[in-house]
């Protein structure tokens, strides 16, 4: 009797429109969460083809992986505190025959809000000293690389570079 | 509807409407393929009952009787709804009809016209006819067409308006509008001549048809496919009361001494149904007149603004569902793939934990090397390619997209086109020349350029 009543109910105007309503309400939130399953899946399933390529040949991959690693450099791992980090930039670029004009932390936060401390330095030197700098920093075991640079000469009739650079330290996650 | 002449300004307005307006009524009538819920009263009984029409064909659904009075019916009458149309009396097209019994029928010979016209003619012989009911029924006159022999002929058809008031005001009660109100004899009458239309001769004499309704019965004496005479007839109650075949002989002989004709009956008699399924037709085509109160129009047109909200309710429910079964569906599989993923990739993540950790090292490497080496091998590329004609004047780099941008003078397009092949030579970056102009003009020698390009292994990204 009370099934018979409720079936009557939705099937008058205002119950139409009102499980309308509910019906549709329910089918947003099943399809919002049926997104982010989807979107989960689709990551699982890369994941998946990735396992999958690499179980195919799997001596083969880790030997070019094991290259990899044998002929690099690899980061150290730990990061310069900021004062150590100021401190030897400018040794780096006085010791490559350049002059530090300044040398400025700033600090910057990333998407996931972590907090991450970058160098503004600007420095004036030849083209050689300069790229003699870089091969240093490229070639050692240091955290440290350059995230962008900007290099002109320091003025109309000079031979120096002013090179405004941006310095960071690379993080090891995992 | 030549000649016709009505009793309701209102519905004469209906039964003028032009022709546009008739063809469209008409085919939205056409439309109504679906169920129609007939009603009648009899015996002091409402009966409905409910026809199916798809096409050409009408089958009877159900049929019951219910008391006058909703108070003592409404629970009977929602019952025998939800048992064969649905819990609501809306959504249906109701057509009520009314007997002969409750009706007026007269038929009228016609004088002559002599410079008036048929309709005022036909007018003024309805005031004759009925003079003292004109305000009290709602009516319609027409002329028959009577071949020369009977001569010209005027039938007038009319119901009571109390009497409709009374009906309507109970089928409201129970939730019926009805769409369209007809006569029991106008129906028959309309069939009759739909069928003579077909007919290639013309039978000659007076044919009796008898249709039953229950216990009782309508007699319609037609001559050369017009009704001449109709008549309802009731059997007394009592054992010793003359039964209904008496009665319709007794009428027929009545009709006889009247006319001064016999009249033949037609055999078999009208089928149970054929005045539902001719009412059926007649509404479609907009054949007979309706006898609808002028107020019924008011309440109609909010029934049918109920239909509409009611429709909008059913589709957007239908939506709705249609909306929700999608997004189950979608997390259906969704689910189903996580499963199936599940059975297949934990077995294999097991497997290749040790390379994958590799590989993961191996990325960060080389990550690590693209963000440390690729500012040098910008400098050293230019260096190695840029002719001493070219003069650099800045030079940016930025990490994360592994872009960088030079801004340069060069004496001459050849040293440019020079500079721009050798570096797409290096296979290592992707450059494009984002600027060239002429700075003299006079001679054209001195180019500013502006060369953008990336790694294409995505630099430290």
């Amino acid at each position: 009797m009370t099934i018979g009543r409720i079936r009557d109910y939705l099937l008058t105007e205002r119950g139409l429109f009102l499980g309308a309503g509910i019906m549709a309400v329910l089918g947003l939130v099943v399809l919002d969460f049926s997104n982010d399953v989807s979107k989960r899946l689709e990551i699982r399933s890369d994941e998946y083809r990735l396992d999958l390529g690499l179980s195919e040949n799997r001596e083969a991959h880790e030997r070019i992986y094991r290259q990899i690693l044998a002929g690099s450099i690899t980061p150290s791992g730990e990061l310069l505190p900021q004062n150590d980090w100021i401190r030897q930039t400018q040794n780096d670029i006085r010791t490559f025959g350049m002059q530090v004009r300044e040398v400025t932390p700033v600090v910057e936060e990333t998407r996931r809000g972590e907090k991450r401390t970058k160098l503004v330095l600007v420095a004036e030197g030849s083209t050689g000293a300069w790229a003699s700098y870089l091969h240093g920093l490229a070639t050692s075991g240091s955290q440290v690389y350059v995230e962008s640079f900007k290099a002109a000469p320091a003025s109309d009739d000079s031979k120096q570079l002013r090179i405004d650079m941006v310095l960071a330290q690379f993080e090891v996650k995992g | 509807m030549n000649n016709t002449l009505s009793g309701d300004s209102l519905l004469m307005k209906k039964t003028d409407a032009g022709l546009l307006d008739r063809m469209v009524q008409s085919w939205k009538r056409s439309q109504e393929n679906g169920v129609f819920g007939f009603t009648y009263l009899l015996n002091n009984r409402f009966t409905i009952q409910f026809y199916e029409s798809r096409d050409d064909e009408c089958r009877l659904r159900g049929r019951e009787t219910f008391p006058v009075d909703a108070a003592q019916g409404k629970e009977a009458f929602e019952k025998f709804l939800r048992m064969h149309e649905g819990p609501s009396a809306e959504g249906i097209s109701w057509i009520h009809l009314v007997f002969r019994s409750a009706g007026l029928v007269r038929t009228f010979s016609m004088p002559e016209e002599k410079g008036e016209n048929s309709e005022d003619l036909l007018q003024k012989r309805v005031e004759q006819e009925i003079p003292h009911l004109v305000d009290d029924v709602i009516y319609h006159a027409r002329v028959q067409n009577m071949t020369a022999s009977v001569g010209k002929e005027g039938i007038l058809f009319g119901i009571s308006k109390t009497i409709l008031r009374d009906q309507m005001g109970s089928l409201e009660a129970y939730g019926i509008i009805p769409c369209h109100v007809m006569l029991s004899t106008e129906i028959l009458l309309w069939r009759h001549e739909e069928a003579g239309k077909k007919r290639q001769e013309i039978g000659e004499g007076v044919m009796l048809e008898v249709h039953r309704v229950g216990e009782e019965a309508e007699l319609l004496f037609f001559e050369e496919n017009c009704l001449r005479y109709s008549q309802w007839i009731r059997p007394m109650s009592g054992e010793s009361a003359p039964g209904l075949e008496l009665l319709i002989t007794a009428a027929s002989e009545a009709f006889e001494k009247s006319f001064g004709k016999k009249a033949v009956r037609l055999q078999p008699e009208v089928p149970d149904g054929t005045l539902e399924l001719a009412a059926i037709e007649a509404h479609r085509t907009i054949s007979i007149f309706d006898f609808s109160p002028s107020d019924l129009e008011a309440r109609r047109s909010h029934g049918q603004t109920r239909q509409l909200r009611f429709g909008l309710a059913r589709s957007a429910a239908w939506l709705a569902l249609a909306f929700l079964v999608f997004s189950l569906s979608q997390l259906m599989s969704s689910a189903a793939g996580h499963a199936w993923l599940g059975s297949k990739a934990d077995p294999l993540r097991e497997s290749v934990y040790q390379v994958k950790q590799l590989r993961r090292q191996a990325l960060a490497v080389q990550k690590f090397q693209a963000a440390k080496v690729f500012p040098l091998a910008v400098i050293e590329i230019l260096s190695l390619t840029m002719p001493s004609e070219l003069l650099a004047i800045t030079l940016e780099y930025h990490q994360p997209a592994g872009t960088f941008s030079l801004r340069g003078e060069a004496e001459g397009q050849e040293r440019l086109d020079e500079f721009m092949t050798a570096l797409q030579n290096q296979n290592v970056l992707d450059v494009s020349l984002d600027r060239f102009e002429a700075v003299d003009a006079a001679t054209g020698q001195v180019i500013v350029f502006e060369i953008s390009g990336f790694f294409r292994d995505g630099g430290g990204s």
